[in-house]
C-alpha cells in the first residue's frame, strides 16, 4: 500500500465514524422531541383521569399532577347513573344509549352510500357527472352553523323534530359530502379495466361492487368510518339544536352535567363524565388508527 | 367458437369521428390482427366488439347473430386486457372462475373447468395466490386462464404483451399462437407492433385515422401493400420509396437512373405524373457489373444486426435501406453494384399513396 493510499483510507475511517455519530444525534434529537409533544398531549388526559379518581376534598388542595391518595371509581359510578342533568336525576347511561343510537346508523348509512356514490362517480360516469361531484364536494365547505334553520324546518315537516332519528338524517345528509369525497378519490385509483373485465365476465352493477371493489377498500372504509364516528359522536351543535329532553346525545347531556351545579363544582364527576364521552372515540382510534393513517395515504403510492 | 362480422361501422363522440365505415369479415378460427398506430381507432372498435362502448350506426355479428343490443356478457365473448384487469383480492382460482361463477355453472364444474386451464397454461402452481404476488408474465397467464375458461365464441386481445419485457413478450407471443393452433378459437387481437401482427395473424386489418387502410392476410399485407401507409408502417426497417417518372416505357429517376417496371404492374395503365417506386430492404441484392435493373451504389452505413446487414445506399441522390445477408463484404464509404429485383417491386401514385 502506498503512503496515498493509507491516508486516503485513515481519512475514510475518519469520515465513517463521524458520518455515524451524527446519525445517532439525529435520532436523540428526533425522540426527544416526540417524547416532548407525547407528553404535552398526554398531560390533560392524565390530569383529567386522575382527578376523576380522586375525592372532592383531595383536588381541593391543588396538586393537580399528584397520585390519588385512595382513588376511587365512586365519581364515574355517580355520573353514569345517578347524576342529574337538569332536572332529571338518572345519570348519563341513556344519553350515552342515545348516542350509540345515532352513531351506529348514521356511521352506516353515510359510509354506505359514501361508497356507492364515489362507485357510481367513477365507474358508471354520466352526464354532467362531474358537476354532480363538484356540488356534492361544495357541500363540506358548508359550515354546520349555516344549515341550522333549513334542517330544523326539514325535520318539522319529516316529522323527525327532537327525535334521535332526525339527528340520524341531519348527521347522514352532512356526512356524505365527506364520504363521497373519500371513496371517489380512492376509487379513481382503481383501474376502469377492472370494471370493463368484470362486465365481460358477467358482473352487473351490485356484484361488481360487493365482489370487486368492496374487497379493495378497506382502507377507505376504515377512514370514512373513522371520520364519520368521531365527528357524529362529538357532534354538540346538532345535538343541542335538533334533539331535547331525554333524546340528547352524550355531548349535550355532559354540556348540562358540567353545568348543572349545586353548590361547589364536582369537578371529580365532570372529569369522570369527560372520560366516559371520549372513550369510543378513543377505542375506535386505537383498533382502527392503524388503518386511518395508511388509507389516507393510499393512492399516493403504489401498493 | 364463430365468426365476426363488422358491418359500416361509425363511431363518433361528437364531431370526432374516431371509426369510419369499418368493414371486416373473418371465419372461425381466424386470428385477426387490428393494428396500427395510437390513435387510430384500433382499440374503440375492439370495445364495441366486446360491447364496451356503443357503436353511431353499422352492426357487428358473431356468429351470423346481431349482437348490437346485447351486454358484453350476452355476446359470448372473452377479453384479454392491457394491464391484465385481475381482480386484487381474489386468488388465481377464483380470478379464472368469476365469469363461471357469475353464468351460475355449479362449483364442483368450475373446479374441474379453472384445474383444466390452469394445466394448459402452467399455472396449477399459482391458484391458491392473489394477482399482487404474481410476476408480470404469471399475471398474463392468469388474464389468458381467465378468458379461456369461458370457452367463448371470440377472444378480444387489448395489446396483452405490451406491458411485457422484450423477451417475455417474444414467449408469450408464440405461446398465444401455439394455443391459437391447438384450440382453433377465432380471435381478435389488438396491437401497434407489426411484428406482433405479421406473426401471429391470419388476417391482418391495418388502420389508420379510422379507416381500414388494408385487409388481408400477412403476405397481402406485406408483399403488396395497399398504399404507401402500409407499405412503411408493415416491416422493419420500413419499404423504401423512391421517386420515379415514366418514359419510354421505363422508370427514370430525377438522377436519369433507368429501371424496370415492376413485373406486377400494367404498363399500360400507366398514365404518367409522379410515381412511387416501392422496394423492401430484401428486395435489393448484390449484383454482378452490368446486370440488368442493377445500380452502382455508395454504401454510406452498414449495421449488422447479426443474421443481417442494414445497408444504408445512396441510389442516385435517394437514401435507401438494403437488408444483406450477414456475411457479404460491404464496406462502409465504398460503392458496390445492387441488383433491384421488378419481379417483386411496386409502384404507388405519388399524390394519392395508393399502389397501382
Amino acid at each position: 500500500m502506498t503512503n496515498a493510499n493509507v491516508v486516503t483510507a485513515n481519512l475514510d475511517a475518519r469520515a465513517t465514524k463521524s458520518r455515524q455519530r451524527q446519525r445517532i444525534a439525529n435520532r436523540v434529537l428526533v425522540y426527544a422531541v416526540l417524547v416532548f409533544f407525547a407528553i404535552l398531549f398526554l398531560a390533560p388526559v392524565y390530569t383529567m383521569f386522575l382527578t376523576a379518581l380522586k375525592t372532592m376534598p383531595e383536588i381541593q388542595q391543588g396538586n393537580l399532577f399528584a397520585l390519588p391518595q385512595n382513588p376511587s371509581f365512586q365519581a364515574f359510578g355517580h355520573v353514569w347513573s345517578e347524576a342529574c342533568i337538569s332536572v332529571r336525576c338518572t345519570g348519563l347511561r341513556g344519553n350515552v344509549l342515545n348516542s350509540f343510537l345515532m352513531v351506529i346508523p348514521a356511521v352506516l348509512i353515510s359510509v354506505s352510500l359514501g361508497a356507492l356514490n364515489g362507485y357510481v362517480l367513477t365507474k358508471w360516469r354520466f352526464k354532467y357527472d362531474n358537476l354532480i361531484f363538484g356540488i356534492i364536494l361544495f357541500g363540506s365547505f358548508i359550515p354546520f352553523q349555516i344549515v341550522l334553520i333549513p334542517m330544523a324546518f326539514t325535520l318539522g315537516k319529516l316529522h323527525l323534530a327532537g327525535s334521535i332519528s332526525g339527528l340520524v338524517l341531519v348527521h347522514v345528509v352532512y356526512g356524505l359530502a365527506f364520504t363521497t369525497l373519500f371513496f371517489r378519490n380512492y376509487f379513481v385509483t382503481v383501474p376502469d379495466d377492472i370494471i370493463k373485465a368484470a362486465k365481460v365476465d358477467g358482473a352487473g352493477f351490485w356484484m361488481t361492487f360487493y365482489r370487486i371493489l368492496l374487497p379493495i377498500s378497506w382502507p377507505i372504509i376504515m377512514v370514512a368510518v373513522i371520520w364519520q364516528f368521531t365527528g357524529i359522536w362529538n357532534d354538540f351543535l346538532f345535538g343541542v339544536a335538533f334533539t331535547g329532553g331525554e333524546n340528547q346525545p352524550l355531548t349535550v347531556a355532559l354540556n348540562n352535567l358540567v353545568n348543572t351545579t349545586t353548590g361547589t363544582k364536582a369537578y371529580n364527576q365532570d372529569m369522570a363524565a369527560a372520560m366516559i364521552a371520549a372513550i369510543p372515540t378513543l377505542v375506535v382510534y386505537v383498533f382502527a388508527g392503524k388503518f386511518f393513517v395508511r388509507g389516507l395515504m393510499a393512492g399516493s403510492v403504489k401498493g | 367458437m364463430g365468426n365476426l362480422a363488422v358491418q359500416d361501422l361509425t363511431k363518433s363522440y361528437g364531431s370526432v369521428h374516431v371509426l369510419k365505415h369499418i368493414n371486416l369479415a373473418i371465419d372461425e378460427g381466424d386470428f385477426l390482427v387490428l393494428v396500427g398506430p395510437s390513435g387510430c381507432g384500433k382499440s374503440t372498435l375492439l370495445s364495441i366488439i366486446a360491447g364496451l362502448e356503443q357503436q353511431t350506426s353499422g352492426s357487428i355479428l358473431i356468429s351470423g347473430k346481431v349482437v348490437d343490443t346485447l351486454e358484453p356478457k350476452e355476446r359470448d365473448i372473452a377479453m384479454v386486457f392491457q394491464s391484465y384487469a385481475l381482480y386484487p383480492a381474489m386468488t388465481v382460482a377464483d380470478n379464472i372462475g368469476f365469469a363461471l361463477e357469475m353464468s351460475g355453472v355449479p362449483k364442483p364444474e368450475r373446479l374441474v373447468r379453472i384445474q383444466k386451464v390452469a394445466e394448459l397454461l402452467q399455472i396449477e402452481h399459482l391458484l391458491q395466490r392473489k394477482p399482487g404476488q404474481l410476476s408480470g408474465g404469471q399475471r398474463q397467464r392468469v388474464a389468458m386462464g381467465r378468458a379461456l375458461v369461458r370457452e367463448p365464441k371470440l377472444f378480444l386481445f387489448d395489446e396483452p404483451l405490451s406491458n411485457l419485457d422484450a423477451k417475455l413478450r417474444v414467449e408469450m407471443r408464440t405461446e398465444i399462437k401455439k394455443l391459437h393452433t391447438r384450440l382453433q378459437t377465432t380471435i381478435v387481437y389488438v396491437t401497434h407492433d407489426q411484428i406482433e401482427a405479421m406473426t401471429m395473424a391470419t388476417r391482418i386489418a391495418v388502420m389508420k385515422d379510422g379507416l381500414i387502410q388494408q385487409f388481408g392476410t400477412p403476405s397481402d399485407i406485406y408483399d403488396r401493400p395497399a398504399n404507401t401507409f402500409v407499405a412503411t408502417f408493415m416491416g422493419s426497417p420500413p419499404m423504401n420509396l423512391v421517386p420515379v417518372t415514366v418514359e419510354d416505357g421505363q422508370l427514370i429517376m430525377a438522377s436519369g437512373e433507368r429501371l424496370s417496371i415492376p413485373v406486377g404492374v400494367n404498363a399500360a395503365a400507366i398514365t404518367g405524373g409522379k410515381l412511387l417506386l416501392g422496394l423492401r430492404p430484401e428486395w435489393i441484392a448484390l449484383a454482378d457489373q452490368g446486370a440488368k435493373d442493377s445500380f452502382r451504389m455508395e454504401i454510406e452505413v452498414v449495421e449488422p444486426t447479426g443474421p443481417d446487414l442494414y445497408v444504408n445506399l445512396n441510389f442516385g441522390g435517394q437514401a435507401i435501406i438494403a437488408r444483406l445477408p450477414a456475411g457479404e463484404s460491404v464496406k462502409q464509404g465504398e460503392y458496390a453494384q445492387f441488383l433491384i429485383d421488378s419481379s417483386k417491386t411496386m409502384l404507388f401514385d405519388a399524390d394519392t399513396g395508393m399502389a397501382l
